[in-house]
């Protein structure tokens, strides 16, 4: 037995840098049953052993079945679907939990991602069960994928908050989209170096399954014509409102009305086909996977695992920042906040009548100055010092933050310090 | 002669041809170059600065001479800590800092016409400014309202907003821009552009 590769991943290694094995590495299978030690305390390194992995699975029934019994379940599924769809072959399917065991692709996904111990593998092969493939809601990554969104959603907004009380409403929404928007946890996954197939029961559990919309030509029109059903709907309630924010999801976007979604299954079951972008269907796997991690274990490990692959990338937040009337709001937040109004002085400046004149500006109220821009003319100069100054006044960031989801849990010592909260962006 | 480094920028064409490249095979223009390259030399040839050449402290120090950069957005300034902050305290007493404190002589100079804001204009000013908009909108502008009134154009914007007015400059701003070439659009494109990368401080 080769023994080289699991005597690297050590208790004392930092979170997200234990061995990563490559993808199909078949050392892996022997390291996800075998390693029954204890990594720490509780959380992301926690393992109870496993007996606590048997006991998680004892209460689900989904994964006792065999193979043969699997098959037996899913023909009778088949047949109870097909009265709901047009075509029931086009249930395709996915293999059974029973054969995840055997998967060098899943173990070397666990070890790879350094799953915890407890995290069983049949979970891990259903989060790669999109929908499309497999429409039995035992069998797919639909559930957890509910909850993972919720998770990914809620500690994205509190590191966010907590960090930069004082984002404006449009920022938040837009920084939210590039922590845990569809597109970057499609990168994410694909950066993991998750695989998709085809559907059916024969594939290797490792692939991610789903229908892929660039498989057929109707699948396309299908989802443009469902695209355009919810934008209909977007047009319908743009207004802002009382209920303006609650008809809204996580970055700032329409969810779709109850009707909207009526007709979208209307549609999709006249055609008795769904399918699912590259992107949608890599989004949902890392949203199962999050909503498996916490059901699997816990809140801390969630959290870390949270902290490790997401909060662990580059966001640059002042970028997204962008005024239509910066010298205005600059103005207004000085009355608001009851400073001296802003004016605008010539720092210094070279080449006045040359091709390139370059002009350093800074935005001073009262004595003090708010923010220095430099611009090839006064004007473009004015405007960036402006700009610097509402940034910084907007990215501005408390030196201690308690999160409240770190102080959550009943054994939990940590002291809770309440946060700034910022009495709201400039409106103009 | 034997070439013991070779710059990287020339190809081994120009290395073959080398020989007859020498000074006597070149114009004689070229042979200005040697001195020009002294020139420019001696040009640059700077002194330290002072900060990093003052021998009259002591002891060893650390020299603080950051190069000119505009300051980072990250940094809030001062006024903008909100009242409990512990950086409050910190900003105020570092000297480098606390710009106010230690600031010798007068702020710079305001960029544009500075002025105050006088507060004058009464109800009937203003009634008068709306009626004198809507009459003639076309002989009564902003900029005209405003040289009557000594007030500034955005107030006579805010006192009185006409979308009708609006409508009709981009009507005629959009016929305008019919006739005009490729090099006046595109430069109106660019400018466009420029505008919107200035107000991201992009």
């Amino acid at each position: 037995m080769i023994t080289a590769p699991m005597i690297a991943v050590l208790a004392f290694q930092f979170a997200g840098l234990e061995y990563h094995p490559p993808e199909g590495d078949q050392t892996s299978i022997h390291k996800y049953p075998l390693s029954t030690q204890n990594l720490g305390e509780n959380g992301y390194g926690a393992t109870q052993g496993q007996e606590q992995v048997e006991q998680d699975l004892d209460r689900s029934q989904w994964v006792q079945e065999t193979n043969e019994e699997y098959h037996e379940r899913k023909a009778a599924d088949r047949d109870r679907i097909a009265k709901e769809f047009a075509d029931p072959d086009l249930l395709l399917g996915s293999p059974s939990p029973s054969v995840a065991r055997q998967s060098a692709k899943l173990a070397a996904l666990h070890a790879r991602l350094s799953l915890p111990t407890r995290f069983p593998l049949e979970t891990l092969a259903r989060t790669l069960v999109h929908p499309t493939a497999n429409p039995s809601s035992e069998y797919n990554n639909e559930s957890l994928a509910v909850l993972g969104t919720d998770l990914l959603a809620y500690y994205a907004a509190e590191h966010l908050l907590c960090h930069y009380p004082r984002l404006p409403m449009s920022v938040l929404f837009a920084a939210q989209w590039g922590y845990v928007g569809p597109h970057t946890l499609s990168a994410m996954a694909s950066e993991w170096g998750i695989e998709h197939a085809y559907p059916g029961d024969e594939v290797e559990p490792g692939h991610l399954m789903f229908m892929s919309a660039d498989q057929s030509p109707d699948a396309l029109r299908m989802q443009e014509q469902a695209e355009n059903l919810v934008l209909k709907g977007t047009a319908n309630v743009l207004k802002r409102g009382a209920n303006w924010l609650s008809q809204r999801d996580q970055f700032g976007e329409m969810h779709p009305s109850k009707e909207i979604l009526d007709q979208m299954a209307e549609a999709t079951k006249q055609e008795g086909l769904r399918t699912a972008t590259a992107i949608d269907a890599n989004a949902s796997f890392i949203r199962a996977l999050f909503g498996a991690i916490y059901l699997h274990c816990g809140r801390i490990a969630t959290q870390r695992f949270f902290t490790s692959h997401l909060l662990s990338r580059q966001l640059d937040i002042a970028s997204i920042f962008e005024f239509k009337k910066p010298k205005y709001d600059l103005s207004r937040l000085c009355a608001r906040e009851g400073f001296d109004p802003p004016v605008a002085r010539l720092i210094s400046e070279t080449g006045r009548l040359s091709r390139h004149p370059v002009f350093v500006v800074g935005v001073f109220s009262g004595e003090d100055e708010l923010g220095q821009a430099a611009g090839a003319s006064l004007d473009e100069a004015r405007t960036r010092a402006a700009v610097a100054a509402l940034k910084s006044w907007y990215l501005y960031s408390p030196m201690e933050v308690t999160k409240p989801s770190s102080v959550e849990g009943a054994g939990n010592k940590s002291k809770w310090i309440p946060n700034m909260v910022d009495p709201g962006e400039v409106v103009t | 002669m034997s070439i013991t480094k070779v710059p990287t920028c020339l190809s081994t064409t120009t290395l073959a041809l080398r020989p007859l490249l020498r000074p006597s095979f070149l114009p004689q223009t070229t042979k200005r170059t040697a001195a020009t390259t002294r020139r420019h030399t001696k040009a640059l040839r700077l002194q330290n600065s002072a900060v990093h050449s003052n021998t009259s402290i002591p002891h060893d120090h650390i020299v603080f001479n950051p190069p000119s950069s505009t300051p980072n957005i990250y940094h809030t300034p001062l006024k903008f800590l909100p009242r409990s902050d512990p950086r409050r305290a910190l900003l105020a007493s570092n000297p480098l800092t606390a710009a106010s404190a230690t600031r010798k002589g007068p702020l710079p100079q305001i960029t544009g016409n500075a002025y105050e804001k006088k507060y004058h204009l009464n109800a009937e000013q203003v009634a008068e400014i709306r009626r004198l908009r809507m009459d003639d909108p076309l002989k009564w502008t902003r900029n005209a309202l405003a040289r009557k009134f000594d007030c500034s154009p955005f107030l006579v914007a805010l006192v009185h907003n006409s979308p009708e007015g609006i409508k009709r400059d981009k009507a005629r701003m959009a016929a305008d821009a019919e006739k005009w070439g490729t090099k006046r659009r595109e430069a109106r494109e660019d400018r466009e552009k420029r505008r919107v990368l200035a107000r991201r401080d992009a």
